[in-house]
């Protein structure tokens, strides 16, 4: 038997997939970086011992640094690892961490909300105009989407914060 | 509005919310938000697209992920473990010999990791645990690796100087040679209190007893992974096999080889190490981007060049100024992450330092110096929580702050050499052009 | 694009004065910067006070790759620099650095005035909301620079080197003279050419000086022709905002503009090349010219180039113009 899907349930397999996404994402983001040190070491082995230099590891592994940090955004977020000052918030009540927490989410959203847009704009015009790189002559918007894409995960990992905060707030009013 | 009360207004805000415990990311962010928004308006709003994409598709910054991986797998295959045992076979029966020893590992793993918090994890999760089996003083075993591992920012490669390069147009090789020497006298300072102290006070630093001459040469053949790795990195610059950048590359590779041999190497180590780098490169690259975007604001706006002009026009004599922005950096070190630190004052006062006719190279190594006090100067020292959160227990935290402070004095000394001799930061980057 | 908001225009206002941001890609301190803060002074005086140039250096505003961008949508006035760090966008502007664009320094204001170029560009250019007023031709050619250890003196040696360049058609030039292309960072070029990562690259004749390469060089290798002629980098304004000013500012600008490109015409070589060969020469770098035979032999290397400027530009829906502008740089170079 399906279990009725009430809201806090609903809420609860939404924030389970994101958060399955985001360490996807974050591990994804680990594994370009293993790539990555393949690439690099092939480029100097290669140049040096085989005067075998390439044509692609420079301006891809630029592009997959951006996706790298991009994509981890989420993560870092669900890890709870983004740099903060804890001096007092550490001490804080836990109602007192979450109004601080939403506090800093507030904060965050229209920054987040014009990095989305903003970025997300750049790699439509990229897109628009066939804008290609400066040595594989690769289409640009596809590294340039790394960006609203990662914006977005960390935007989604946010709402699902928001709720939970709300939530520690509600649950000490009601307790 | 005139710019210097958007400049109290930000810095005001910035260092409120920080202090309840905001991300700085986050406060930054607003704040970009709020002065594009209300003082620059619509032609401004395209920074938010440009910057993250254009700035972060840098190949000099691809040296931050890889050096924090060759920390990260240093210490997962436990490398350093094996080089402290055999430190310690050696020097360990000298008075103040362990301490010793754990000083002359930060220096060498220092070269090899990028950041001062890797540093104190590598050296750390070995060296607390002996020194204070082997009965040293609590304080004394604390200071000394929280100290030592400030270092790891300092001699290069660091994470910091790259920050510090991509902001202010610095040469990032010419920020990291002029650490080096830098590095090795704070180094030498330490060392010297250590020797001091063992010989005044023996009972804190106990030599080690027991070490044979059979151990000391069993312990050779395990120093062989260290030599491999440091000779790999040095040599691969050194022979142009690679550049500064793609070394980084070169030292995971080999710390992975290492770590195969030693039949260490295994997929949950290496998620672990892969998942540990991608948050700390995503933390420090994000709040990057956000004070990229905040410095190139503040120029739009004309408040860098204003605040600049002022500063330069102040009736003090430069070294005052100087002294002045040491003590602004000593106090926010106190309160903030030094990335962060770099990233939000950097560019406000390295203009300044240039106006004043300073160079920007010099300033960057007398910052770095002053960070690495950051790193352990209460209530905000990454290197004091990282020291607790590895420690046995009976190790407190005023135990930590206790035994760092004689070497937040030394670090002051190093400091107050590096800006009265500015050629010990500018003779080895003046040789190489 | 448009004035700043009034308390940041400076202490003391100037009323109808308007404001524009211009940013270059060379730090400022850089001789080419100092030469262009003249110009901008100029233009000043030149429209009397009403327009004012709010200088921005090193990129310091929009990150270089995305200052194009920028500049459409008016978050940059003035952007001044090479057209094929835009290259991906509109390939037309890599004229600015590329094989046998210009053979004698006096040709680049002649192929934009005389010659059309400006007007040909200009139909590409205004597409993306964007005006090409004028060429900035304060600058040298770029010459191939070898580490030291190497030695060339033909075409033949340069076979099986690893040069660094930046991309675009120099690519295409590397390859067909037998050597390999190698993409590393500026910042990292110098301990690069002293470790001999790289065994040279192709690089203007004057920051081989000012970035110290020549401690790390052994020879240079001329003529600059071949690998680019002197370049002609681009004055490119937000259309709006150029069209924004009044007539009477327009004209200005555009003269002040034309004659700065005359004047720099005749002055760059004499300023920029001469005085840093001889710091060059002085520490040990030779100079040597390719036979005339090797440069005959030069033509097949620089056609791959120029192929490849076509193929870009085809791609880009703009291969009428590009021929337009190849057969223009033909007929001067043939003088
Ligand atoms: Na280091
Ligand atoms: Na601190």
């Amino acid at each position: 038997m399906k279990q009725p899907a009430t809201p806090l349930r609903l809420f609860g397999r939404l924030a389970a997939l994101v958060e399955r996404v985001n360490r996807l994402a974050g591990l994804g983001a680990g594994l370009i970086l293993l790539g990555m040190v393949g690439m690099i070491c092939r480029e100097a082995i290669g140049r040096y011992f085989f005067d075998a230099p390439t044509d692609w590891v420079v301006e891809l592994s630029g592009f997959l640094l951006v996706g790298i940090v991009f994509m981890g955004g989420g993560y870092i977020l669900q890890e709870d690892a983004h740099l903060r000052v804890d001096i007092f918030y550490t001490r804080f009540t836990r109602r007192n961490r979450a109004i601080v927490d939403l506090i800093g989410y507030l904060m965050a959203l229209p920054f987040l909300g014009f990095l989305e847009w903003q970025s997300a704009l750049l790699a439509w015009r990229a897109f628009g105009y066939s804008e290609r790189s400066m040595i594989m002559r690769w289409p640009v918007y596809l590294p340039e989407l790394f960006v609203p894409l990662g914006v977005a995960l960390l935007l989604l990992q946010m709402l699902i914060q928001i709720v939970r905060a709300i939530g520690a707030l509600r649950e000490r009013q009601g307790g | 509005m005139e710019w210097y009360t958007i400049l109290l207004l930000v810095m005001g805000a910035l260092l409120g919310m920080m202090m309840l415990g905001v991300p700085i990311l986050f406060v930054l962010g607003a704040i970009d938000v709020v002065l594009v928004v209300f003082m620059w308006g619509r032609p401004g709003f395209f920074m938010f697209g440009s910057v993250p994409f254009g700035e972060i598709n840098n190949f000099v910054l691809l040296a931050v992920p890889l050096f924090i991986l060759v920390g990260e797998l240093v210490v997962h295959s436990r490398i350093n473990r094996d080089f402290f045992e055999m430190a310690n076979a050696w020097v360990g029966g000298l008075p103040g010999g362990l301490a010793v020893t754990t000083q002359f590992m930060s220096t060498i793993f220092a070269a090899i990791s990028g950041a001062s918090t890797a540093n104190t994890v590598i050296i750390g999760s070995v060296a607390t645990e002996e020194l204070l089996k082997r009965g040293y003083d609590k304080r004394l075993t604390a200071g000394c690796i929280v100290a030592g591992g400030s270092l790891g920012m300092l001699i290069p490669p660091s994470t910091l100087m790259i920050i510090y390069g991509v902001l202010n147009q610095v040469s990032i090789g010419h920020l990291f040679i002029g650490g080096v020497i830098p590095g090795i006298v704070i180094s030498a300072l330490f060392v010297t209190y250590i020797l001091w102290v063992a010989i005044r006070h023996p009972e804190r630093a106990l030599p080690a007893t027991g070490i044979t001459w059979s151990i000391r040469w069993r312990s050779l053949w395990k120093v062989w992974a260290v030599l491999l790795l440091v000779a790999v990195m040095l040599g691969a610059i050194y022979t142009g096999l690679a550049t500064p950048t793609e070394v980084g590359a070169l030292g995971a590779l080999t710390a992975m080889l290492i770590a195969i041999s030693y039949r260490r190497l295994n997929w949950a180590m290496l998620r672990a190490a892969l998942l540990n780098t991608v948050r700390t490169t995503g933390f420090i690259l994000w709040v990057l981007v956000a004070a990229l975007l905040f410095g190139r604001v503040l120029t739009a706006l004309g408040v860098t060049q204003a605040l600049t002009e002022h500063v330069a026009n102040l009736p003090l004599p430069p070294w005052g100024i100087l002294l002045l922005v040491n003590l602004l950096l000593l106090v926010l070190g106190a309160l903030m992450d030094p990335a962060a630190i770099v990233a939000v004052t950097s560019p406000i006062l390295v203009p300044i330092m240039t106006q004043l006719g300073y160079s920007p190279l010099w300033f960057g190594i007398v910052f770095m110096v002053n960070m690495e006090l950051a790193f352990l100067t209460p209530p905000f020292g990454l290197n004091l929580f990282i020291l607790k959160s590895i420690a046995p227990p009976q190790m407190g935290m005023d135990d930590i702050i206790l035994g760092a402070l004689p070497f937040m004095l030394l670090l002051l000394l190093g400091l107050g050499l590096v800006m009265v001799f500015p050629a010990l930061t500018t003779w080895l980057p003046s040789t190489m052009g | 694009g448009g004035p700043l908001p009034a308390p940041f225009s400076g202490a003391q206002p100037v009323l109808a004065a308007t404001t524009l941001k211009a940013q270059f890609f060379l730090p400022k301190g850089h001789p080419l910067s100092k030469h262009l803060e003249q110009i901008y002074a100029d233009i000043e005086k030149a429209t009397n006070g009403e327009v004012k140039i709010q200088s921005f250096y090193a990129s310091e505003l929009v990150p270089l790759r995305q200052a194009l961008d920028g500049l459409s949508n008016g978050t940059l006035d003035i952007l001044v620099g090479p057209g094929n760090y835009y290259s991906g966008k509109i390939a037309l502007g890599d004229i600015s650095i590329m094989p046998l664009n210009f053979k004698h320094y006096t040709d680049r204001a002649r192929a934009f005035y005389n010659e059309g170029i400006g007007k040909i560009l200009n139909k590409v250019y205004s597409k993306h909301g964007i005006e090409v007023v004028a060429p900035y031709n304060y600058f040298t050619g770029e010459v191939v620079i070898v580490r030291k250890g190497v030695s060339v003196n033909s075409l033949a040696d340069l076979k099986g080197l690893k040069l660094r360049v930046a991309g675009g058609e120099l690519v295409q030039l590397v390859k067909a003279l037998g050597a390999e292309p190698v993409f590393i960072a500026p910042p990292e070029l110098y301990t690069g050419l002293q470790r001999g990562t790289v065994d040279g690259a192709i690089f203007p004749s004057n920051d081989l000086v000012l970035l110290k390469l020549h401690e790390v060089s052994s020879t240079v290798l001329l003529p600059d022709y071949i690998f680019s002629g002197p370049m002609m980098h681009f004055f490119m304004f937000n259309k709006a905002a150029f069209d924004g000013l009044s007539a009477a500012n327009r004209q200005a600008i555009e003269k002040v503009l034309h004659q700065a490109a005359l004047q720099d015409d005749r002055n760059s070589e004499g300023q920029l090349v001469a005085p840093f060969q001889a710091k060059a020469e002085a520490a040990g770098v030779k100079y040597v010219t390719l036979s005339a035979a090797d440069i005959a032999a030069s033509k097949a290397a620089t056609d791959a180039a120029r192929n490849a400027y076509i193929k870009y530009n085809t791609e880009q829906g703009n291969g009428a113009e590009a021929h337009q502008i190849l057969n223009i740089l033909d007929r001067l170079t043939a003088r």
